[in-house]
């Protein structure tokens, strides 16, 4: 039983470890799904906020120009309450307009980077400040004279990966006992004839050790007819070897001496 | 020992725990799949809510818009034109409906639809999948008019909980295989290893050989011979040297002169662990290399496309010119310290190219760590067919060929998933880790004989004065007409064409991923089976050019039916038909050269070769042929060449007859 209980718990800390990388991948992947449908909805957001701004670009008027900038900003900010900003940059990153009283005088350098990446496409990304998602405004000529972006509370997504975790983890905990119960009653049908051939050698030792010690005090041998006898009979001819081959030695040192 | 054999016993023990670990694992992997896709489909509904109603707020201002200007709402000209053109806008709106406030419905938009997959089998209940619908009111001034009704597809919900249900069968793929090399690991040195040593160390001693001792382990009785075992051992050649040296000779058995030498046998399963982690490490960047490359710094003459296939195309070159010297290399040092030695460079390139931003750079490393991939690999598989007791059995190779595949299988799911959520410094990073903890599990595992440096030979190789025994007709026609056909359309339908097809059909990266997995999973699956037959009744040669038939007709079955079902079909059929030839290859040739390192060196150098030579071609005829057309040559090249090899097969057969 010794090799079934060090196999059932291997298998068991070895399926254990296994939905345990599953949980960890399985919330990075939940993350992502999150992740993109955010962004993707930021980034029609910010092309419905960017088309008032657009239409003036397109007739070549700047984008300070554009009438009630800030109306049409809280309107994108309120379709969603969570939203903690939506600013309009210049070219260089420079925040023109902004719902947030307090915004910084440029966007950001993720930002910048994820905008630079995205090549005049709509963009996201989450960094340690929130969620980012933007898109630019073009010219006629399709040339880019800034962009809105929206800044989206990092926290809430953070939360939601958090208890997607756990309640995996929950999960995967309650499945790794009923497999271990599982477990057990698959190895004991489905291991038992290599099991007993394990227990047999045992045995066989068992007895080999025992007729050591029986013969010793000249008790009767152990006798037995498995089918791992042969074993035995290995055991006790390498014995004899050994004995032998220590009697020579000893016989060869005392005609060395002589 | 007659009804017992270690051998059987152990073999038996690791093939039905490995199936029982399978079921387990599998069983439990999916049920907590299962769990995650229903979490994942409830967890996604505020925000799919969130996206339905800034939908609405969409379609309600444009509206307003019009009732802003006196236009009554049941007068809004074009409304059911503007809602068919934003509903082709936005995949996941299924029917938009405006109505007054009386209820009475303006107009209309709406998708043809049919019943979805996860509802038809019924899977929509149990994951909690149903129609997302919004209603916002429109008004007029503070006059409410009417009512919008938007309704999201269950299509697109099922669309992205059929992405997470395949996602999460590709994670399962990989913590299965994981797993079942972590219990091959643990059966083989807690109980197959111990069994093992004690009984060859039994088999020396009763034939008077103590010159050897083992490693203690094993459980109860079997830990307990050992040790007895290591004792007479020690003792005889304690008392030994204490013999004077006249006497010596006169003792009838063979004793260790300054103590035993510690006995090490060789599995090739040795390998296993190493190499898998290693070749996770090394294919972590094969979902996204070419995009990796592509948006990096590069010369202005160089266009973006040559620069995406620039990594690949140096990856195999480089290879190509270590593999005639791989062997050498591996008996001139021993595989272990190979093996060993190539793990640091790879993890340095693998940590350069996460900081590289230049595609000469990206390019560089590569190549650098193909080097030193090719040196490790053949390493392992110097290792696996020396420690494998028949040399021309196919399961050693097949034990490796399913090993690096399964590698690469998990390498390029867990570099896209991490690449996806970290970026792809972090994912050549975990690359490099994994590459040092495969050098570290390498140096524990690989400490078999077989991992030693090679004895001069004395094979008939060495010995024939005329001819190297590799330059046959068979080995040629094997060579010419299977290996680089088969390595060619690996290169050339896999690597290149599938990913520009799928892609102009539509699909996104990760769906290119699973679908090029596909390839490689046939290896992993059904290697060990081909390795029993072509050990068994079926023979190497009929797996050859069953394999070889079947990926050359796959090849052609594409150039009938294209679309995203026929790529996927060709792409498993010609991964199944690769699998079928792998193995038996290998195995064919070692018995034609006589496991000759000139050959086996000839083999991997041609199958390179073959690869870059018909990746170059295509690519430069691939405007004028397309990809169908070079498809169809592909498959016909594949279909001529096994019809060579078969002739020569058959007229060295009958010569053989004829002389025997």
């Amino acid at each position: 039983m010794q090799l079934f209980w060090r196999i059932w718990a291997a298998v068991t800390l070895v399926n254990l470890a296994v939905l345990s990388l599953f949980v960890g991948l399985a919330t990075l992947q939940f993350d992502n799904i999150n992740s993109g449908l955010l962004g993707e909805r930021l980034a029609v957001l910010a092309g419905r906020t960017a088309a008032p701004f657009e239409s003036a670009t397109k007739i070549g008027l700047p984008l300070s120009a554009v009438r009630n900038a800030d109306a049409l900003l809280e309107r994108a900010r309120q379709t969603d309450d969570a939203i903690l900003a939506v600013h309009v940059f210049d070219g260089d990153g420079r925040i023109i307009q902004s719902t947030d009283p307090s915004a910084p005088n440029t966007i950001s350098a993720a930002a910048f980077a994820a905008r630079e990446a995205a090549a005049g496409g709509a963009w996201q990304r989450e960094t340690a400040d929130g969620f980012l998602g933007g898109v630019d405004i073009l010219t006629a000529g399709r040339e880019s004279v800034g962009g809105i972006l929206i800044v989206y509370p990092g926290g809430g997504n953070d939360t939601g990966v958090r208890a997607m975790a756990a309640e995996l983890a929950l999960a995967a905990i309650a499945v790794a006992f009923a497999a271990a119960a599982f477990g057990a009653v698959l190895m004991r049908f489905g291991l038992g004839r290599q099991i007993r051939m394990f227990e047999a050698i045992e045995t066989d030792i068992a007895d080999f050790e025992r007729q050591a010690w029986r013969s010793a005090a000249t008790a009767p041998a152990v006798t037995r007819t498995e089918e791992t006898g042969d074993l035995r009979q290995r055991l006790a001819a390498a014995e004899d070897r050994y004995r032998a081959t220590g009697q020579a030695l000893t016989n060869a040192g005392e005609a060395g001496g002589q | 020992m007659t009804a017992l054999s270690s051998d059987i016993a152990r073999d038996s023990l690791r093939g039905r725990l490995i199936l029982i670990l399978a079921v387990i694992v599998t069983a439990s992997v999916i049920a907590v799949g299962f769990a995650a896709v229903a979490a994942f489909g409830r967890a996604v509904e505020p925000e799919l809510a969130n996206r339905t109603r800034l939908i609405g707020t969409i379609f309600r201002a444009e509206i307003q818009r019009a009732l802003g200007l006196g236009i009554p709402i049941e007068a809004v000209a074009g409304i059911d034109r503007y809602l068919s053109d934003t509903l082709e806008k936005f995949g996941e709106v299924d029917r938009v409906t405006v109505a007054t406030a009386a209820g009475k419905p303006i107009a209309v938009a709406e998708r043809a639809a049919s019943p979805s997959l996860i509802s038809r089998t019924g899977l929509g209940e149990a994951i909690a999948v149903r129609r997302t619908t919004i209603s916002l009111p429109i008004l007029d001034g503070n006059r409410l008019v009417g009512e919008i009704r938007v309704e999201i597809s269950p299509f697109f919900v099922e669309s992205r909980l059929r992405e997470v249900f395949l996602d999460v069968l590709v994670l399962a793929l990989i913590a299965t295989l994981v797993a079942m090399e972590l219990v091959l690991a643990v059966t083989i040195s807690s109980v197959g290893k111990p069994l093992d040593r004690v009984f060859r160390l039994l088999h020396e001693q009763r034939a008077g050989d103590f010159r050897h001792s083992i490693r203690l382990s094993g459980l109860g009785g079997v830990g307990r011979t050992a040790a007895r075992l290591n004792d007479h051992a020690e003792d005889l050649a304690a008392r030994f040297a204490t013999l004077p040296t006249a006497v010596r000779g006169s003792i009838g058995a063979t004793i260790a002169e300054a103590g035993p030498l510690r006995l090490r046998l060789s599995d090739f399963s040795d390998i296993r662990l190493a190499l898998f982690l290693f070749s996770v490490a090394t294919e972590i960047s094969a979902a996204f290399l070419p995009l990796y490359a592509r948006g990096a710094t590069r010369p202005d003459w160089l266009g973006p496309q040559v620069a995406a296939a620039a990594p690949l195309v140096f990856y195999l070159v480089a290879i190509a010119a270590l593999s005639p010297f791989g062997g050498a290399l591996a008996s001139r040092f021993g595989a272990r310290r190979l093996f060993l030695a190539s793990v640091l460079p790879t993890a340095i390139a693998l940590t350069a190219m996460a900081f590289s931003t230049s595609v000469v750079a990206i390019t560089f490393w590569h190549g650098t760590m193909a080097v030193f991939y090719a040196t490790a690999t053949i390493a392992c598989q110097e290792y696996a067919i020396r420690a494998a007791k028949d040399q021309a059995s196919t399961r050693p190779v097949t034990g490796f060929i399913v090993v690096v595949y399964g590698g690469v299988f998990c390498g390029s799911a867990l570099g896209g998933l991490l690449a996806g959520r970290f970026g792809f410094a972090t994912t050549f990073m975990t690359g490099a880790a994994l590459a040092i903890l495969s050098g570290l599990l390498g140096a524990v595992f690989l400490r078999g004989k077989a991992g030693d440096r090679r004895a001069a030979r004395a094979g008939p190789a060495a010995k024939s004065p005329g001819r190297p025994s590799w330059f046959s007709s068979r080995f040629l026609a094997l060579l010419v007409g299977v290996s680089v056909p088969m390595n060619a359309s690996m290169a050339i339908f896999i690597w290149y064409l599938t990913p520009l097809m799928l892609s102009a059909a539509g699909s996104g990266p990760s769906q290119i991923g699973r679908v090029v997995m596909l390839y490689y999973l046939g290896v992993v699956l059904f290697g060990p089976i081909v390795a029993r037959l072509a050990d068994g009744r079926v023979g190497p040669v009929a797996m050859v050019v069953i394999g070889a038939l079947f990926s050359g007709a796959a090849l052609l079955s594409l150039t009938n039916s294209g679309g995203f079902w026929a790529i996927v079909f060709a792409v498993s059929a010609v991964g199944f038909g690769h699998a079928l030839i792998r193995a038996p290859l290998y195995s064919l040739s070692i018995q034609i050269t006589g496991g000759s390192e000139s050959g086996l060196a000839t083999l991997r150098l041609l199958e390179r070769i073959g690869a870059i030579a018909g990746l170059t071609t295509i690519a430069v005829l691939l405007g004028e042929n397309g990809a169908a057309g070079s498809i169809r040559i592909l498959g016909l090249v594949v279909l001529v060449g096994v019809g060579f090899y078969v002739i020569v097969e058959t007229v060295g057969r009958s010569r053989r007859a004829i002389a025997g």
